[in-house]
């Protein structure tokens, strides 16, 4: 199934950023080749010594120093580390809205380096859900829960039906609050109903920075227990967080500590 | 064929199996979704999108902040045409009101001999058929434009008959036929009767013995008098006799008077006497043969509200009315009698002429003004693009995160943002319209001028959109794409500014070269450099005198660390978005530096005019005299006696010679410092003592110090006197002509001047002229006239000069207001990471006050700086450009500089009220602000 997948990845590309029709979208060339036994190039997404520097007027900050660290498809991976360590810097590497400094960064085994901004924003797009810290940035104010998750949908270029809306988001306990815009929903309702969004359309990986930190205890368990019931999309989930009970629910766990990997497994 | 979920899911976590969004397999297998496309038009159904024009209404702080950009872009946009069609309606409007109202009106006629004509062939007089072919043609051609006019016709003089004879040649009294409708009603009628006949004036009723009743004979024609009018000439003239009054006012002095008018009722009885005449001539009677009937037929307008448009349609359709009318059949005297002759009022087209002049001078200038504005206008209106995306955050972002690009989100910001912005865009060009009849040259504007205006209104509207949703647009994607922690790219460190440094260099050489008030005909017109090279001097250098206090502004940071708390924010404040307070610093110089500038220049051309008036004259009256006078003190007290030889001669060149009193002539006399080294007292305190055996005296024009050969006269009686010449001015009062002038005491001649001298006696005086008046008949001289300072110039010529600076003068103002739109803009725009830290800053036990004045120092600064800058460099660019200025370079003196102080105390005044308004607002909005939703966006 691995050439299945190569191949599979090339139709979002040949309709690509048709959002503004630009003829050259695509990636040159169909799929590459690749190894069925690669892992990088097989799962959701992986970074190879990745390293980033920001540099301001005054000084250069090391965020991250080589990390590598593949993400599988179908499993949750835990990005700990104390604050300041680079987990949001890695996060937004992979969310493809920051480039790294060096080392690579495949998602769905295209290079995201090599890729020109339209392509990268059409791989973001198809492939790429990123999960912001506060619920409520994660829904339109003004949609009824069930509309959000068509909207995401759209946005992927994909009809969704009413009955698997409805379904998923059932799945998430969310079933009698279909009606309900974000202002109506608890805090905890409204980053479930932002996990529903993220998994619609089938993209390859769901970002989550800190996606519980807004939460009392409860409602994060509650979401934690959503991302686990979620995999079954086929969804590699990266999710940064102080809080125990995400690497706890986790299938894998990468530590950093000052942009350096202390623990990767 | 396996699932994919179930392919990679090596152990499914629920058993509940999901295929959410799955797309069915294609036909050809493989699994492939086939999604589909989602182009541009799919985006546009969805809810951000269909919904987008209800989003925008709920942002109360976007709506507005779009509607004023729009409607001050749209303000900018429309006033160039809209100010230049009121310039040239004022300035038509203004001619026509210096002349009588009928210069205004479309009028043709036709000045036939009405007596009878032979035709040769039959010889059947024609002539009666003929006059009323041309009494009906003409009217009739003018209906046919759509214009309805009156007649008026004024008949050849009369004979009038005594007793049944013709009177004597020596003893021929005549009267003059003139009907115009109406024209009874504008007399003042002394008795009258009933019926038609003629109005004879009381004159001719006293001496003839006329009364209402009665005939009047003329040529052999019998009249009845219907009613005697109060002779003309005893009244003030009305307005309806305006363009008439040579008819009885005896303006030329000439020996006989005009003709008596008698003024018809109706068209038969002025036919009755005009016809008359004309049989008489043709009998060879005694007259005037060469005088033929004027018959005309006038269209009246409102000359208050006449426009170009409407004034050149009208004069288009005289024109074709008059074509038609000299063209009818059946002419006998066309080709080859000299007598006939149609017409048609070139008035009309003449003032057109000179208004279009005016409007010609004004564009030069006003375009790159406008142009300018409209530019400024669209910075703002940009800056509101990127207060949406600001306003708009959570959902850019969350759309640009999931791969919605720049350009379906600047579709998006477009379609939330077009209600406010056509509801700004209609307010500012009402505005626009507003500000031209309140504060322009006039009301009346042309349709053209309203179809430029709207059309330049739509395109800026249109253009303002694109600009605004485009800067929306990508402000919103770099929220979520900006790669943060790049390299700067070495673009955006290129100083731009020097180019349009660069641009206003060219100009500023190109200017050096010309007049910077040119005279198409007598028109002032602005050299359009005067106004475009000091905007692109004054943008550019504001940007590069900003950029450079950019550049230092982080070792001010560095060393704010001791500095108050209140100074350290604000330092803090300003140096965290260096871009952002280095635009703001930059757009707010730009209206003070042009504000200044236009306001010293305009009070500059106006000092000048008057300083050349006052020149010219001498003071702000001279009173001038036929005969001599002499100095009383009557004469002292009404001002100061001036001797004024107007044929003088220095060293054989000519020259005019003031004798003054030294005493007292400083008094009355215009005087500025500039005009020499010495104060004119001084000068005139050298005056009265012989120097050695020589005449002391003063000179301007280029008469060096030193001897000199006086001589007053020209001929061989000329006097000729030893005068020294003690000291030299640039300018001296009372010079009126190009040659040099001479003032001396001239009680230190002893003798009299020879007539040819051209002695004249003025008097002097900045106060009522009418002792001096009465001191001159006192003194058995004829007072010639009254000269003042208004009668120099014609004001009407230099109108552009000042509208021009009007213009330039608004655009700073609106500029002004553009800046502090812009001022808010900031201060909201930064308002949430101002308030995050002002939260912390409490924490952290920063008082309010403390804050405060932190804002306050933040702002004031800010404008403070913008104010010295803004100020230094309009000095600049106003020592660069004044002396160009010379509104009429043959009278002295040149160029003075005025400068506004009253305008520049309203700005500083402005200024700190700015400063500390705003610091105000930013210090409520932090306060009302809830601190943990601040905190929590983390800007
Ligand atoms: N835009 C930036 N410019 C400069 N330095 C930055 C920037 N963003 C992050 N950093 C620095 O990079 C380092 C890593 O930051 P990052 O936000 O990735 O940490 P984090 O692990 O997400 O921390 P937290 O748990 O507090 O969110 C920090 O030292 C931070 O100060
Ligand atoms: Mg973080």
């Amino acid at each position: 199934m691995a050439d299945d997948r190569a191949s599979d990845s090339s139709w979002e590309f040949h309709w690509g950023d048709s959002s503004f029709d630009e003829a050259a979208d695509g990636v040159p060339g169909d799929a590459p080749s690749v190894l069925v036994t690669d892992p990088a190039r097989t799962a959701a997404a992986s970074v190879i010594d990745v390293g980033k520097v920001y540099r301001t007027a005054t000084e250069e900050v090391n965020a991250l120093l080589d990390v590598s660290k593949v993400f599988p498809r179908g499993r949750i991976t835990a990005i700990a580390g104390p604050s300041g360590s680079g987990k949001s810097s890695l996060l937004r590497i992979l969310a493809c809205v920051d480039r790294p400094s060096s080392g690579t960064v495949l998602v769905e085994g295209r290079d995201v380096a090599t890729l020109r901004v339209r392509q990268r924003r059409a791989l973001r797009r198809a492939s790429v859900s990123y999960m912001f810290q506060n619920p409520i940035d994660n829904l339109v104010d003004y949609l009824p829960a069930r509309e959000q998750v068509r909207l995401a949908s759209r946005l992927r270029g994909i009809r969704t039906g009413a009955e698997e809306i409805e379904r998923l988001l059932r799945v998430l306990g969310l079933d009698h609050r279909l009606r309900h815009t974000p202002h109506q929903l608890s805090g905890g309702e409204q980053q479930r109903l932002a996990a529903a969004c993220a998994v619609i359309g089938h993209p390859a990986i769901v970002i989550a920075d800190e996606p519980t930190a807004e939460l009392d205890s409860a409602a994060a368990d509650r979401v934690l227990e959503a991302f686990r019931d979620l995999r079954a999309e086929g969804v590699a989930f990266v999710i940064s967080s102080h809080d125990p009970r995400v690497v706890a629910i986790a299938d894998h766990l990468l530590r950093l500590d000052h942009g350096r990997v202390v623990e990767s497994n | 064929m396996p699932s994919i979920v179930e392919d990679r899911v090596s152990e499914p976590a629920t058993s509940q199996k999901l295929t959410t969004g799955q797309p069915a397999p294609s036909a050809d297998g493989g699994g492939r979704d086939t999604r589909p496309p989602r182009t541009a038009r799919g985006l546009l159904l969805l809810p951000p999108w269909i919904r987008a024009p209800m989003l925008g209404l709920r942002q109360p702080g976007a709506f507005f902040a779009v509607a004023v950009a729009a409607a001050i872009l749209a303000c900018a946009a429309a006033s160039a045409a809209l100010f230049l069609s009121s310039a040239s309606s004022a300035s038509l409007q203004q001619q026509i009101n210096d002349r009588c109202d009928n210069a205004a009106y479309p009028m043709i006629g036709t000045q036939t001999y009405l007596g009878p004509f032979f035709r040769p062939e039959n010889e059947a007089d024609v002539r009666p058929e003929f006059t009323a072919q041309t009494d009906q043609a003409y009217p009739e051609a003018l209906a046919r434009q759509g214009m309805d006019s009156n007649p008026i016709f004024i008949g050849a003089q009369s004979i009038l008959t005594e007793n049944g004879q013709a009177p004597s040649a020596q003893n021929a009294r005549f009267v003059r036929p003139f009907y115009r409708p109406g024209a009874v009603d504008q007399i003042t009628v002394l008795d009258s009767g009933s019926g038609n006949g003629i109005y004879v004036p009381s004159f001719v009723a006293e001496r003839d013995q006329i009364s209402v009743g009665d005939s009047l004979e003329a040529d052999g024609a019998s009249v009845p008098v219907v009613g005697i009018y109060q002779n003309l000439y005893d009244e003030p003239v009305r307005d309806f006799w305006c363009s008439y009054s040579s008819l009885f006012n005896n303006e030329t002095n000439a020996n006989t008077p005009p003709a008596d008018l008698v003024i018809a009722t109706d068209e038969a009885t002025f036919y009755d006497l005009a016809l008359a005449r004309d049989n008489a001539n043709s009998q060879g009677g005694m007259g005037f043969f060469d005088e033929t009937s004027v018959r005309m037929w006038e269209v009246p307008v409102d000359p208050d509200t006449v426009t170009s448009t409407s004034a050149s349609e009208n004069v288009a359709r005289q024109d074709v009315a008059f074509r038609e009318a000299r063209s009818i059949s059946g002419d006998p005297t066309r080709p080859g009698d000299f007598r006939e002759d149609s017409f048609q009022s070139e008035e009309l087209s003449r003032l057109i002429d000179r208004s279009q002049r005016l409007e010609n001078g004004l564009r030069g200038p006003v375009i790159p003004t406008a142009v300018a504005g409209t530019i400024l206008a669209m910075l703002l209106v940009m800056a509101a693009g990127s207060y949406w995306a600001d306003r708009r955050l959570r959902e850019v972002r969350l759309l640009s995160s999931r791969g919605v690009g720049p350009g379906a989100l600047a579709v998006k910001a477009a379609l939330e943002l077009v209600i406010p912005a056509a509801l700004g865009t209609v307010a500012g060009y009402y505005l626009a319209r507003g500000l031209i009849a309140l504060a322009g040259p006039a009301d009346d504007l042309d349709p053209d001028a309203l179809r430029s205006a709207i059309l330049t209104t739509i395109a800026g509207f249109v253009i303002g959109l694109i600009l605004l949703s485009s800067v929306a647009g990508i402000r919103s994607r770099n929220f979520t794409e900006k790669p943060i922690g790049h390299k700067r790219s070495w673009l955006s460190l290129i100083p731009y500014e020097l180019i349009l440094l660069g641009a206003a260099g060219y100009l500023w050489w190109q200017l050096r070269g010309q007049e910077a008030v040119v005279f198409d005909g007598s028109v002032a017109q602005v050299n359009g450099l005067l106004v475009s090279f000091p905007l692109l001097f004054l943008a550019g250098a504001a940007v590069l005198v900003v950029r450079l206090i950019m550049v230092v502004l982080p070792a001010l940071r560095r060393r704010a660390h001791g500095w108050s708390p209140a100074a350290f924010v604000a330092v803090n404040q300003l140096t965290a978005n260096r871009v952002v307070s280095a635009s703001l610093l930059a757009a707010l110089c730009l209206p003070i530096a042009v504000l200044t500038y236009s306001a010293t220049l305009t009070a500059s051309s106006q000092r000048t005019v008057d300083s050349k008036a006052l020149t010219s004259v001498g003071a702000e009256r001279a009173v001038t005299s036929f005969g001599d006078l002499e100095a009383t003190p009557a004469v002292d007290a009404a001002g100061t006696l001036v001797a004024r030889y107007q044929a003088a001669f220095v060293d054989g060149a000519e020259a005019t010679a003031l004798g003054v009193d030294p005493a007292d002539f400083a008094s009355e006399a215009y005087w500025e410092d500039s005009f020499a080294e010495q104060d004119l007292e001084s000068m005139l305190a050298q005056l009265p003592d012989m120097a050695g055996d020589r005449i002391p005296v003063l000179a301007a024009g280029g008469v060096p110090l030193g001897p000199i050969t006086l001589e007053l006269g020209g001929n061989s009686q000329a006097l000729s006197l030893d005068a020294e010449v003690v000291a030299v001015a640039d300018v001296l009062p009372g010079r009126r002509t190009a040659e040099p002038l001479i003032l001396l005491d001239d009680r230190l001649i002893g003798v009299e001047a020879p007539q040819s001298a051209n002695l004249r006696y003025e008097i002097w005086t900045n106060g009522d002229p009418e002792p001096a008046a009465a001191e001159i008949r006192e003194q058995g001289a004829r007072l010639f006239r009254v000269f003042t300072t208004t009668e120099v110039f014609e004001l009407a010529n230099f109108l552009g000069v000042s509208w021009t600076f009007g213009y330039l003068q608004a655009l700073a103002g609106f500029v002004g207001v553009i800046a502090i739109g812009g001022l808010l803009l900031y201060l909201e725009t930064r308002q949430r990471k101002r308030t995050a830290s002002y939260a912390m800053a409490r924490r952290m036990g920063l008082s309010r006050w403390t804050h405060f004045r932190s804002l306050l120092a933040e702002l004031g600064s800010v404008l403070v700086v913008a104010l010295i800058v803004g100020a230094g460099l309009a000095a600049a660019a106003i020592a660069m450009a004044y002396r160009q200025l010379d509104v009429d370079p043959i009278r002295e003196p040149s160029p003075l500089l005025a400068i506004p102080w009253i305008t520049l105390a309203g700005i500083a005044a402005a200024t700190i009220v700015v400063a500390f308004g705003t610091a105000g607002y930013a210090q409520r909005r932090s306060d009302r602000a809830n601190p943990a939703e601040v905190l929590r966006l983390g800007g």
